[in-house]
């Protein structure tokens, strides 16, 4: 009997010593939880001689070895190979390859980004245009919103859409067949109805959209300066026009901004503007939530909200042109830029430019269907 | 910014928008790294700095696909270990191939920081105990210490299991902490540990 119990606790014992030492490596790792970290500092109060021998290995875990160095040299090295490999596959890529040997090569690497950056959204410049011209849903229905209304409906496969106000949508009566395609100028919430077999693809002037069950918002004005989509659930398949080879995911809660402005794309600016000034083709981003737990803000419209996050007096006026169906007059430029933030439950026109007025710095004149803003 | 978040925000950039500054900066921060591991393998310096240098062009070749990429870190020290060990089926007359078998030069280097009074002598001898770990060990110590991986993470680059990342680094830990064991005076000798 005695020996039996020497020995169960001999094991106990050395179990404990086991698990302190798994504990402490999960610590030192960063992967222990709250409990895990309760745990190893109980059983360490009670082993003060394994405790000192956890403590000289955290000491020697967490000293490290010397971290920063100059990584000039070693990168330019690095960049050098870079630009011979892809020198090999793009003869492109040549013309920016330094002549002098003793080039400061991170000048001449920025350069070459630049330059690299430029020439893949290049060769695509030409097809935006005909992009446009070409309109092949137009042969089947189409439903648009003015400015001042907006509209719900539901597509043959069971596709609820939101069109907001001044936008339009449309679809060939091939639609269903064999893929779900629509078109879409301005804004619109989609919640797209689940069918692996056809998928649903939305076509925009600077962005394809390829959804895989999702519900999610685009907003693509032509007279804004970016075509927007943000993913609520799912998940979507973008493709930008400019460039077919980019295809970007986005996963819940995302939000892609891309520039629908190609002017940038012309040579002569290219030279001129150094990198830093190129224009952001692209962003990445978050969905917002104006309150925690609330509805993204992006999506709001859907519920009646007109919401204005950060947004400059300019972008403000095109918002109430559409949502009230009148014109506003921005005089004086130094106006234009300021931003504004808030959401408004359906409220009218004039309650709307009231509250804006009173945090901004203007005066306004509502005339029949347009408003003057003004200093 | 966390190491982990700061690599997705540069991926994100360097595939969205071919951003070189963005490039540079992911360089920065996982080169070195990937030259210990690297390094580790072939125990060549010269060559594991090629292998870096070419883990990051093939990045910048991928950059169109790059946002699939689950996990950037773990995909680049992938694409490290496998020029590694291609590097030494092309180089070495008899050529061993599994991370086991290879012998791994020690890099892992700690520094007696301000709050560790550990003399040169000491040290040496922790040094040396890290030196002497079996290959897969230091390579795992090696990655989790030095390159902040996650166990899982650590495992998935090594085609190993979870357990066997903290197994090994269980290992290691009690190799330390032998050679350090002199600093504390015995009082009694109660167990020694396996």
């Amino acid at each position: 009997m005695g020996s039996i119990s020497v020995s169960y606790c001999y094991r106990l014992f050395r179990m404990d010593k086991e698990k302190i030492w798994h504990l402490l490596i999960l610590k030192l790792s960063g992967e222990a939880s709250g409990a895990e970290l309760d745990e190893l500092n109980e059983l360490l109060r009670q082993d003060p001689e394994l405790a000192a021998q956890a403590a000289s290995v955290e000491s020697v875990w967490r000293g490290k070895g010397p971290v920063a160095e100059n990584t000039d040299e070693l990168f330019n090295r690095h960049l050098q190979r870079l630009s011979d490999d892809t020198a090999e596959n793009t003869p492109f890529y040549q013309d920016f390859r330094p002549r002098r040997r003793g080039m400061r090569w991170l000048v001449a690497a920025t350069a070459v980004a630049a330059c690299l950056a430029l020439v893949f959204f290049l060769p695509w410049s030409g097809s935006i245009r005909s992009e446009k011209k070409s309109a092949p849903l137009a042969s089947g229905n189409s439903v648009s919103t003015k400015n001042g209304s907006k509209s719900k409906l539901q597509l043959p496969d069971g596709t609820q859409v939101w069109l907001n106000s001044g936008s339009n949508i449309s679809y060939e009566s091939a639609f269903g067949d064999a893929t779900r395609q629509v078109r879409l100028t301005g804004e619109a919430f989609f919640d797209v109805a689940k069918d692996n077999a056809r998928p649903f693809i939305i076509h925009t002037a600077t962005v394809d959209i390829k959804v895989l069950g999702t519900a999610f918002n685009v907003r693509s004005y032509p007279e804004e300066k970016a075509t927007e989509t943000s993913l609520i659930r799912g998940a979507v398949e973008i493709t930008l026009k400019a460039n077919t080879d980019k295809k970007i995911f986005l996963k819940p809660n995302e939000k892609l901004i891309v520039s629908n402005d190609s002017s940038w794309l012309e040579k002569d600016s290219v030279r001129k503007d150094d990198t830093r000034k190129k224009p952001t083709v692209m962003t990445l981003t978050q969905v917002h939530h104006l309150d925690k737990d609330s509805v993204a803000s992006e999506v709001l419209w859907t519920k009646n909200k007109l919401v204005f996050d950060g947004e400059t007096l300019g972008e403000v006026a095109l918002k109430l042109e559409r949502w009230y169906g009148v014109r506003v007059i921005i005089q004086g430029d130094e106006l234009k830029n300021t931003e504004y933030t808030g959401v408004f439950n359906d409220d009218n026109l004039t309650d709307v430019l009231y509250a804006l007025q009173l945090s901004g710095n203007f005066k306004y004149v509502v005339r029949k269907n347009e408003v003057i803003i003004r200093p | 910014m966390e190491k982990r978040e700061l690599i997705s925000e540069l991926q994100k950039k360097i595939a969205l928008c071919d951003d070189m500054a963005a490039y540079r900066t992911l360089y920065d921060t996982l080169h070195r790294e990937l030259f210990l591991f690297s390094s580790s393998i072939i125990k060549s310096r010269e060559a594991a700095e090629e292998i870096v240098s070419d883990v990051f062009i093939k990045l910048w070749k991928t950059r169109n696909e790059l946002l699939a990429i689950e996990n950037l870190t773990v995909f680049l020290y992938t694409i490290a270990k496998n020029l590694s060990i291609n590097h030494i089926t092309r180089n070495y007359k008899y050529p061993r191939v599994s991370l086991d078998t290879i012998e791994v030069e020690n890099i892992s280097n700690f520094d007696n920081g301000e709050e560790l009074l550990i003399t040169a002598e000491l040290a040496k001898r922790i040094q040396q105990a890290i030196d002497s770990l079996p290959s897969q060990c230091k390579i795992i110590f090696q990655l989790v210490r030095e390159g902040g991986l996650k166990h899982k993470e650590a495992a998935s680059i090594l085609n190993v299991s979870e357990f066997t990342v903290r197994n090994q680094l269980v290992i290691a830990a009690k190799k330390i902490a032998a050679a350090a064991e002199l600093k504390v005076p015995p009082v009694r000798s109660r167990s020694k540990l396996p």
